[in-house]
């Protein structure tokens, strides 16, 4: 790659991002291991119902509340900061420069006013749409992504529900929100919309199953379906003499890791009606799609929903392929959020480089080319579990 | 068999090149110029808002019948003592609402060595009621105070 | 938990009705969404977590998802004109009752193992599953398998007729 001369305002920002890197990685050492310090926080919190004598079928109520308001803190955090990030990097692939006004530097607050904006917007109900299809479809698109949020793993000892099915669950969860998206698509009364929500059914139903059958390889290597301890199989490195060579993460398991990750990419960027998938809401064709109809709040709603779909994807395949927490000097949740943000970057440029896929050829490329693959993968693992 | 393997080589290569578009501009510098900061120079024969020169201007009439869209108007002075038109102009009215921004007035303007009709490099200018573009130059008819105008804009 | 159980079980009763008796076919769809996902509330009360992930994954997310694409091509209008019974309502309705009856009669005499369910105590059932379909009920498994072959070979079929044909 030849580096391009940079100017001095570029320089400065290089050194700005370099400073703030380096000063996040000093302070998550600092704190290091989040999941323990909960668990002592949380220990001192029963010993002080304890000895108040507060009964304890009050505390796991509160326990379940804690986590749930931390995850919901940090969905919302995050989807700003990607929504902010996408509109920055589509930006600098386009040689543009994004967003740059509001709140000083790079515009990092445009997003919250966005936020502010959509909060006040005037909620509309199309007169004929179905009024509580047209209610409903936001909060049953979003609280799926929601949900499935307990059963990610952050890091040691950072995951609010250890569920033994973990994966299954996620996947099963996931599955929901489609719906959600066709009942926007039928709510809204609006042919743009309907014909988005057919788009959208036919492909998250297609793509769901390369999607799963793509996961079973590290399932039949790992025998389990908790994603903790699908993570804790991926610690260390190989060795040849002695001498680390590479990290012992699924991807680099040969050929079968390969192939199970980039099904897994391509149909998690599918599942999360992303940019070379986006038929279901198309602008240039469809208008906006299944969100066509949609404004202020409801509209935000889905948008939370696509966002959180990406990281809860991103956190998936860094769980499963990368390693999860795995790595030096960092504590595990820092490793966690780089290395899903690093996949999230991987989703950002996908979506800044390709262009959309017509509809019958995506169907034909999961059906003919993704599917067939899975299964192929499949069978390969199980030779080398044989041999 | 071959040629489905050639087809996939060839469509995972094409992808890779195509992302690799992508992220040599990503690390390329911006176009992007932050307007209300930092601002581009226009080029030398730019045709920007006209501006007036009541002083040097001879109330010839050449900017009127060169101007194709009629924006023009203008009255010229009349000396008090002898009633008599002078080559001075009472007042000059351009209306940008109809200003196409030809250059025609300018070239038509024989004043020297610069002509009293001419463009500037102003493009930044709104406005938020028609009346507002109509720009009048008025020149008091005793010329010994400071020229006023009350209807200017500054330009 | 008890109340719990009976919410769940209200819920999956109003839903289960609710999609026999809407009018508009979208609506008994999504009481169908309803329905489907009270079921894998009721298989989560029961322990069983790994049939209520793969309820949830197949019912309300692959087959309600195709029922839903199919059903937005219906026509709204016709739906609202067409009876919601038809001439055959009093025979099945007795079939019902007897169903019901049979199920009823069946609880009462049998005597459910309490020390199966092992109350308050969530334990995988995703090791027995495997084992079980894989060990005791392997040929059962197998012609499942082999049921649901024969129908894709089918579905291809029927949609390849025409090009046989012409």
């Amino acid at each position: 790659m030849i580096l391009p001369v940079w100017n001095e305002s570029q320089k400065r920002s290089a050194l700005i991002l370099f400073g703030i890197a380096s000063a996040g990685a000093g302070i998550s050492i600092a704190i290091g291991e989040i999941g323990a310090r909960f668990s002592k926080i949380w220990a001192c919190l029963s010993s002080f119902a304890l000895k108040n004598s507060i009964p304890t079928a009050l505390l796991t109520p509160l326990s379940m509340i804690i986590q749930c308001s931390i995850l919901i803190g940090f969905i919302s955090v995050s989807v700003m900061f990607m929504v902010w990030w996408e509109r920055k990097v589509s930006a600098h692939m386009q040689n543009r420069l994004g967003p740059m006004f509001t709140g000083g530097w790079h515009g990092w607050a445009q997003t919250i006013a966005d936020a502010i904006k959509l909060l006040l917007k005037e909620d509309i109900i199309p007169a004929e749409a179905n009024p509580w299809v047209h209610r409903l479809a936001p909060i049953v698109a979003f609280v799926p992504a929601f949900l499935c949020y307990a059963a990610l793993p952050f890091g040691e000892g950072l995951i609010s529900a250890d569920l033994d099915i973990g994966i299954l669950y996620i996947f099963a969860i996931s599955g929901l929100s489609v719906l959600g998206i066709v009942m926007a698509g039928w709510g809204s009364g609006n042919k743009y919309s309907l014909l988005g929500g057919l788009r959208a059914a036919a492909q998250s139903v297609s793509y769901e199953i390369p999607r799963v059958l793509s996961v079973v390889p590290i399932l039949m290597m790992v025998g389990s379906l908790k994603l903790t301890s699908i993570a804790n199989v991926q610690t260390g490195f190989w060795q040849i003499a002695g001498i680390p060579v590479l990290p012992k993460w699924f991807i680099f398991y040969p050929i079968v890791g390969q192939i199970a990750f980039l099904i897994f990419l391509i149909s998690s960027v599918a599942e999360t009606n992303r940019t070379p998938f986006d038929i279901a809401e198309a602008e240039s064709e469809l208008v906006a799609g299944f969100h066509t109809e949609y404004s202020g709040m409801k509209f935000s709603f889905f948008f939370l929903a696509e966002y959180a779909y990406v990281f809860l994807s991103s956190g998936l395949t860094t769980v499963l392929f990368l390693g999860g927490g795995s790595g030096p000097i960092l504590p595990s949740w820092s490793w966690f959020l780089l290395k899903s943000f690093a996949v999230v970057f991987l989703f950002l440029w996908f979506r800044w480089t390709f262009p959309r896929l017509r509809v019958d050829r995506l169907m034909e490329f999961t059906w003919k080319f993704l599917l067939p693959w899975s299964f192929v993968n499949i069978l390969i693992t199980g030779f080398i579990l044989l041999f | 068999m071959f040629n489905y393997f050639k087809t996939i080589y060839k469509v995972g290569k094409a992808l890779i090149q195509g992302m690799m578009v992508t992220w040599k501009s990503f690390w390329q510098p911006a176009v992007t110029v932050q307007f209300p900061d930092e601002k581009l120079n226009t080029p030398e024969r730019f045709r920007g808002a006209l501006t007036f020169d009541k002083e040097t201007c001879t109330a010839c009439n050449l900017c009127i019948k060169a101007c194709p869209t009629a924006c023009i108007s203008l009255e010229p002075a009349v000396d008090p003592a002898t009633k008599k038109r002078i080559a001075k102009v009472s007042w000059y009215q351009i209306d940008f609402g109809k200003c196409n921004y030809c250059r025609l007035c300018e070239e038509a303007c024989p004043t020297k060595p610069i002509k009293s009709v001419r463009h500037t490099h102003q493009y930044e200018w709104g406005m938020l009621e028609r009346k507002e573009m109509l720009v009048k130059w008025e020149r008091m008819i005793p010329s010994t105070e400071p020229l006023t105008s009350t209807n200017m804009k500054p330009i | 938990m008890e109340i719990v159980f009976y919410l769940t079980a209200l819920l999956l009763l109003f839903s289960s009705v609710m999609v026999v008796t809407q009018k508009s076919v979208f609506t008994s769809a999504l009481y169908l969404a309803v329905a489907l996902s009270m079921v894998a509330a009721l298989f989560v009360l029961l322990n069983a977590d790994f049939l209520a992930a793969v309820q949830i994954l197949l019912y309300v997310g692959g087959i309600l998802v195709l029922l839903a694409f199919a059903v937005m091509l219906s026509s709204v209008e016709q739906a609202k004109r067409e009876t919601q019974v038809n001439e055959q309502w009093l025979p099945s309705l007795m079939i019902s009752f007897g169903i019901l009856l049979v199920l009823l009669v069946s609880l009462k005499r049998s005597s459910f193992l309490e020390a199966e369910i092992q109350k308050n105590h969530f334990y995988p059932t995703t090791e027995k599953i495997g084992h079980l379909l894989l060990g005791e009920l392997a040929l059962p498994f197998e012609v499942v398998s082999l049921v649901l072959l024969a129908s894709l070979v089918g579905a291809i079929l029927f949609s390849k007729k025409e090009k046989i044909d012409g």
